[in-house]
């Protein structure tokens, strides 16, 4: 089969591309729309920000994506915006034309990609305050002009009343409809083969049949593989189109997040169990990637320094793992089992992952210690939750990203806080627990011994949290 | 040591701290150039619709070959020895230079003559160019550079600024050149002060390239002796800079046209072309240019049959003994 997308309402056929190669690299140098920038190709800058649209009901539900890390496969039965499809010459756009009478360019490389993602922000409704113009553009570097111009050309476009695209939008999803296949999309080029299930039963079976095949959702990770590694893949099982994984449901005490759900998805949802859990996913890399990345994959690919696991680990998930007919599930700790090496067998997928809602006499708190607040890799994640006896703590499960080889409880520390009241005492033992439960790395994020210090540092913070006092920069600066 | 360069500017004035509540003052006449006004960017609507242009943005000639520049892993380290035969050996390499393929004075820096083009015998940081590949694809170019077997003595590494005064001070010399910027007596201020508070400050600030790829294409002229290469905006870095680093006596043209908005002096520096084509880049792409007539190369040392080119450096001038080929090249940062 074809790879088909629309494009302005165009039907793009790939028949010959390998099923790695980027979207970005077919439009600049295939189609020849340059408007789309690479800048880093590893969807760290944003300047290759587009707008991908799938099927959503009646209508569209459009995001903006990093086209340098998304295959093009990815793109099969969707529609896409770039650039191009706004105003150009004496015909800007609103936001163009913002943008350009702001002074919001200067070398003017970044600005493609800061006018999609702004678009996208407008859009969706996602544009109002200038916080919320800051974090629409989480995801966009800008090296010369400076964000001030652009963050106000962001406000006055929140100004500018929502445009009406739903004729348009029907136009598009009745083309999509009708261009939709069933069953699994086979595309197989340059000798490589990309497989693409659009439910959970066709992916067991396709797994199964092909159990050497690499799991892409998101390509956020695996994007990189192709980009950065120069990595070959000949099979690959792309889950993304899997209907089944992308619900959250509500259990009596807990939630359900398929493993294919957004971490934009996932932090609305998430929002709802601590605030702590949506501060910490504003800040978890950009906007483009948490529109893209899932939470399956932030958990399958076992980094040390995902930013879900550890938050996961400490509201005590468990996690859903199929091969053939067959699921079993496990706490989410265990499946981590060594630094590169999960509890996951051939032909076994993550499915989903069950995180427990807090009960009323549990405290919860996750803290992400990065270089930069936006968009950054965490140098330490910390999130804690404890049970409750009146103040003696009963429970303790305290979980560390940047730590060790993989998502890890503190099981010293925890021991150091059980039986007694959650006071200065007890955070002074468990910190001293701390460095028997971690030896960390010394690396570019953080010397091992800073990490020690903060995270001992987030426990003391919890505890003054807990006692009401002022503890986070913007209650005390 | 060397002597200290003193700038004196003079005597310093008094600030009070209710200057730092006031707002600068206003030119009271407008100002030429539109200072102090809004005017907006030439290019500015072009740059929200995706319509400028960048270097990367136009087609290829046909033919273009990519280069790809070998990168030390290593901070600090002798090379003991380099072989580059298998590299050469590769599927479709068309040339491979390294140091010694430099005619001219193995050094790109503007000010400081400390830094080479490619490594010759020491590389002094991660990432610095060792040699470059040239293929016609990215990917081939890559993948010889690869093969390169380098033999490296480690040496110690000073990656602070701490452990670079130390070094300096061990060796009995200064880091650099001691320069001193002078603004009345700060000794006697000090001394005369009612406070004094003592501290370090580090800001961690790096000197970074900007965001778009670092890429430049160079292309014969007609009479083979002029090579036009281009930087990432487009701007033109014709003869000078290149010619007379490398060796050549002709400069053909201005080094930069420089009337493109960067606006940024930086860009002009950074983007010199020997710069872009050795340093700031990872890779280049060369084409043979079937449209050039045959060319001599002053600095080819070694002419090899038709297709395979071994010249002197590549984005000035150079081709092969028999027809034609190679005289364009192109660099651009690619993806790792």
């Amino acid at each position: 089969m074809t790879t088909r997308f629309l494009l302005d309402e165009a039907i793009v056929e790939i028949a010959d591309a390998a099923p790695t190669a980027t979207l970005l690299d077919h439009l600049r140098y295939r189609l020849r729309r340059t408007g789309t920038k690479e800048g880093c190709a590893e969807g760290d800058c944003g300047a290759c920000t587009v707008l991908v649209g799938e099927l959503a009901g009646d209508g569209i539900a459009w995001r903006a994506v990093n086209a340098c890390i998304l295959f093009l496969p990815m793109l099969h039965g969707k529609a896409l915006l770039t650039v191009e499809s706004l105003g150009a010459g004496d015909a800007l756009t609103p936001l163009q034309t913002c943008m350009a009478a702001n002074g919001s360019s200067q070398c003017g490389f970044c600005t493609p990609g800061f006018v999609m993602q702004l678009y996208s922000g407008w859009r969706t409704g996602a544009l109002s305050d200038r916080q919320s113009v800051k974090d629409v553009i989480s995801g966009n570097l800008c090296r010369c002009t400076g964000y001030g111009p652009i963050v106000e050309a962001g406000l006055d476009l929140a100004r500018h009343p929502l445009p009406d695209s739903s004729a348009e939008d029907a136009g598009t999803a009745k083309a999509l409809r009708a261009a939709r296949g069933e069953g699994v999309f086979r595309y197989e080029a340059d000798g490589r083969l990309w497989l693409s299930p659009d439910n959970v039963d066709d992916l067991a079976d396709t797994y199964a049949a092909h159990p050497d095949a690499t799991l892409v959702a998101g390509a956020t990770d695996v994007g990189l593989w192709v980009t950065k590694q120069h990595r070959d893949f000949p099979v690959m099982i792309d889950v993304s189109r899997v209907e089944d994984l992308r619900h959250v449901e509500e259990g009596p005490h807990s939630l359900f997040f398929g493993a294919g759900v957004t971490h934009r998805e996932a932090r609305a949802r998430l929002a709802e169990i601590h605030p702590d859990l949506d501060e910490v996913m504003r800040r978890f890399a950009g906007y483009q990637i948490r529109n893209t990345g899932t939470v399956g994959g932030n958990i399958a690919n076992g980094s040390p320094i995902g930013d879900l696991p550890p938050m996961l680990i400490a509201l005590g998930a468990n996690l859903f793992l199929r091969r053939g007919e067959a699921m079993r599930n496990l706490p989410l700790e265990d499946f981590f089992i060594a630094y590169g090496r999960q509890d996951r067998a051939p032909g076994e997928f993550v499915a989903a992952v069950e995180v427990p809602l807090l009960e009323a006499n549990e405290r919860f708190a996750a803290y992400k210690i990065s270089k930069r607040l936006d968009s950054d890799i965490s140098a330490v994640l910390a999130a804690f939750k404890l049970t409750l006896d009146g103040d003696v703590v009963t429970a303790a499960r305290l979980a560390f990203g940047g730590m060790a080889g993989t998502p890890k409880r503190a099981a010293a520390a925890e021991a150091a806080l059980i039986g007694r009241p959650f006071d200065a005492d007890g955070v002074a033992r468990a910190a001293e627990a701390l460095r028997e439960d971690f030896q960390p790395l010394d690396d570019l994020r953080a010397s091992a011994d800073y990490r020690l210090q903060a995270a001992a540092g987030c426990l003391e913070r919890f505890r003054l949290q807990l006692a009401g006092v002022p503890s986070r920069i913007e209650e005390v600066a | 040591m060397d002597e200290t360069r003193v700038q004196d500017r003079g005597e310093a004035g008094t600030v009070g701290t209710e200057a730092l509540d006031e707002a600068p003052p206003l030119p009271q006449a407008r100002l030429k150039g539109g200072v102090g006004q809004p005017i907006r960017h030439d290019s500015g609507s072009k740059h929200v619709s995706g319509e400028a242009r960048y270097l990367d943005d136009d087609p290829e000639l046909p033919g273009t070959l990519q280069v790809y520049l070998a990168m030390s892993p290593k901070a600090h380290a002798r090379i003991r020895a380099m072989d580059l035969a298998p590299v050469r050996m590769a599927e479709g390499v068309v040339c491979v230079l390294s140091a010694e393929d430099v005619p001219g004075i193995n050094d790109y820096s503007p000010v400081f003559g400390d830094d080479p083009i490619f490594a010759d015998g020491i590389v002094q940081f991660v990432g610095q160019p060792l040699f470059a590949v040239a293929a016609p694809s990215l990917k081939q170019a890559r993948a010889a550079a690869k093969l390169a077997v380098v033999d490296y003595e480690d040496l110690p590494a000073a990656v602070t600024m701490d452990e670079g005064v130390a070094f300096a001070d061990a060796a009995g010399e200064d880091l650099l050149t001691p320069h001193e910027m002078r603004l009345g007596d700060a000794a006697a201020a000090l001394a005369g002060a009612p406070h004094v508070v003592e501290g370090r400050v580090e800001t961690g600030g790096q000197d970074h390239f900007y965001l778009e790829g670092q890429i430049a294409y160079a292309w014969p002229q007609e009479d083979g002796d002029q090579v036009r290469a281009l930087d990432r905006f487009g701007r033109r870095h014709d003869g000078e800079a290149i010619g007379l680093r490398l060796g050549f006596g002709r400069a053909a043209g201005t080094q930069a046209d420089g009337d493109v908005e960067a606006g940024i002096a930086q860009v002009q520096r950074m983007c010199a072309a020997p710069r872009l084509l050795c340093h700031s880049l990872w890779c280049w792409r060369m084409v043979p240019s079937a449209w050039c007539s045959a060319v001599r190369c002053a600095c080819c040392r070694l002419s090899l049959p038709t297709k395979i080119i071994r010249a002197g450096w590549v984005p000035t001038r150079f081709t092969a003994g028999g027809p034609s080929r190679l005289l364009s090249a192109r660099c651009w940062r690619a993806a790792g």
